[in-house]
């Protein structure tokens, strides 16, 4: 068993999502998850998986409700605590977010130097996670010289190369063909074995049921938990 | 970065300049003789040997007179050379009936009376005037001091551009930059490593700046010494040098710390645009 595994990473109580113009994203939503767990989630397009995965990465505040993050009620965190609890998560963006003017090497070993880990030692890190995800043959170069699918390894090695307590994956397989999809979510499994908390949100349920994982299903504004066959709780 | 060593450096000349003024006209008086006028050759041996008299007894007054440290009486030959400048090197200046001139170096203005000197000069000829240098030295030194303020107020003037530069750039490339920054900061890039990160390019820019500011300025030491005279300009150099020994280093400071506000400017000005807009 990992270190703090068991214990309660996120937890939405009676949270709300409302965006200017009065219009509900979703409403009442409850549910925790414990550390070194896996999670999908799923739902139609719009349903609000990637604003979900904004409020647990504090890029966005729910209007209602409370969200507890590492034991911490998300409102109380001041602007200048926000990147001490992103140190702890990391994301993998739909769009990828790459930098564009650094080399794929570079923008992997980025986290590691903002966390103080020095140049060469964060390159060498880099060079491996690449070499993990298929890429070492891509280490010099830039984003826009990648592949849709290459980025999107790229950014999983970028999100996962700190290590971090919580992983959130938003449409990390919308990019690559089934058999890449698969070969990501067998390098987030590896992840979630080392005590890492993994969400991927997906509109693709057929993927998820392919894993035997939570599914927390967005439809309707509302949340609906789907628990693995002979799993009794989240 | 040019501009401000350039205007450091006319602040130390010139704080070397009036040092040397100072040195040389706060202690130093001149005794004025006034030249006779020969009527005919005849008058030339009597006027010799009176102008001798005169010396001899002025001479006599100076050794007596307390505080003094050393008398000079200048040469004709210098004298001349004084009004070369203006009249040229014509053979009709050695006919011309010049004043002589005694330069008295004194050990200190408390000790010396000039007053009683110039009574005591005036009784052996109403015609001689001590020239007393200091109310020259003191409209010299309210001129300079115009000129200290002013060229502190074009330091000053060039650091607060530098900094508004700065400060406009860095919001500028942090706006045009906004997805980046924002990327950053989703991967837990602290504002303070955001920060830092222009502050080194402050750093970068004010090293490159001071470099390329030292090289300018000695090309234009270098062009001003060779459009004038470059043996006066060396000697004028080694002249005022040890007046402002220290003032020199004014030069190295002055970059230094113009650096320091440029990276404080960066540092600042992303922290509260990063506040403000992100």
């Amino acid at each position: 068993m990992q270190k703090g595994a068991g214990q309660k990473l996120i937890r939405f109580d009676n949270v709300g999502l409302r965006f200017p113009g009065g219009i509900d994203v979703f409403k009442n939503i409850n549910f925790s998850l414990l550390q070194g767990t896996f999670h999908f989630l799923t739902g139609p397009s719009g349903a609000g998986k990637s604003c979900m995965l904004r409020l647990i990465h504090l890029s966005e505040r729910q209007s209602q409700g409370t969200i507890s993050l590492f034991d911490r009620d998300s409102t109380t965190i001041k602007r200048w605590e926000v990147p001490i609890f992103r140190t702890k998560m990391s994301v993998v963006f739909q769009d990828f977010r790459l930098i564009p003017h650094l080399s794929a090497l570079d923008n992997v070993a980025l986290p590691l130097q903002i966390r103080g880990v020095s140049t060469h030692t964060s390159r060498k890190q880099a060079s491996e996670l690449l070499d993990w995800v298929g890429l070492s043959d891509h280490l010099d170069l830039f984003p826009k010289a990648l592949s849709g699918g290459q980025m999107q390894r790229v950014a999983i090695a970028r999100a996962v190369i700190t290590r971090p307590q919580l992983l959130l994956a938003d449409e990390p397989t919308g990019n690559v063909d089934d058999q890449n999809a698969l070969k990501i979510m067998y390098l987030f499994e590896e992840l979630n074995k080392t005590g890492t908390t993994v969400i991927i949100a997906t509109h693709n349920r057929s993927l998820a049921k392919e894993f035997p994982y939570s599914e927390l299903y967005l439809h309707d504004k509302t949340l609906t938990v789907n628990l693995p066959k002979g799993a009794k709780s989240i | 970065m040019y501009l401000a060593i350039l205007a450091t450096f006319s602040y130390c000349i010139l704080q070397g300049m009036i040092g040397f003024w100072a040195l040389g006209s706060t202690q130093s008086y001149t005794i004025e003789i006034p030249a006779q006028i020969k009527v005919d050759a005849s008058d030339s041996l009597e006027m010799e040997r009176r102008e001798s008299h005169e010396m001899e007894y002025i001479a006599a007054v100076l050794a007596k007179t307390p505080g003094i440290k050393s008398v000079e009486v200048l040469p004709r030959e210098e004298s001349l050379a004084l009004l070369e400048p203006w009249l040229g090197s014509g053979t009709f200046l050695k006919d011309l009936p010049i004043p002589k001139l005694i330069d008295i170096k004194v050990v200190s203005n408390l000790k010396f009376n000039m007053a009683q000197l110039s009574a005591t000069l005036e009784r052996i000829n109403p015609h001689i005037r001590l020239i007393d240098h200091r109310a020259w030295h003191q409209s010299v030194a309210s001129s300079s001091t115009i000129l200290e303020t002013t060229l502190l107020f074009i330091i000053g003037f060039i650091v607060i551009s530098i900094l508004g530069t700065i400060a406009f750039t860095t919001q500028t490339s942090l706006l045009m930059h906004r997805s980046i920054i924002e990327i950053l900061s989703l991967i837990g890039a602290s504002d303070n490593y955001i920060a830092q990160q222009f502050q080194r390019y402050a750093l970068s820019m004010g090293i490159r700046g001071s470099i390329i500011g030292f090289i300018l300025l000695v090309l234009t030491v270098i062009s001003w010494l060779w459009f004038f005279d470059w043996d006066k300009g060396a000697s004028f150099f080694n002249i005022i040098s040890p007046q402002i020994s220290w003032l020199w280093l004014l030069i190295g400071i002055v970059p230094f710390i113009i650096i320091l506000l440029m990276m404080f400017s960066a540092h600042k000005t992303t922290k509260s645009t990063l506040e403000k807009a992100f």
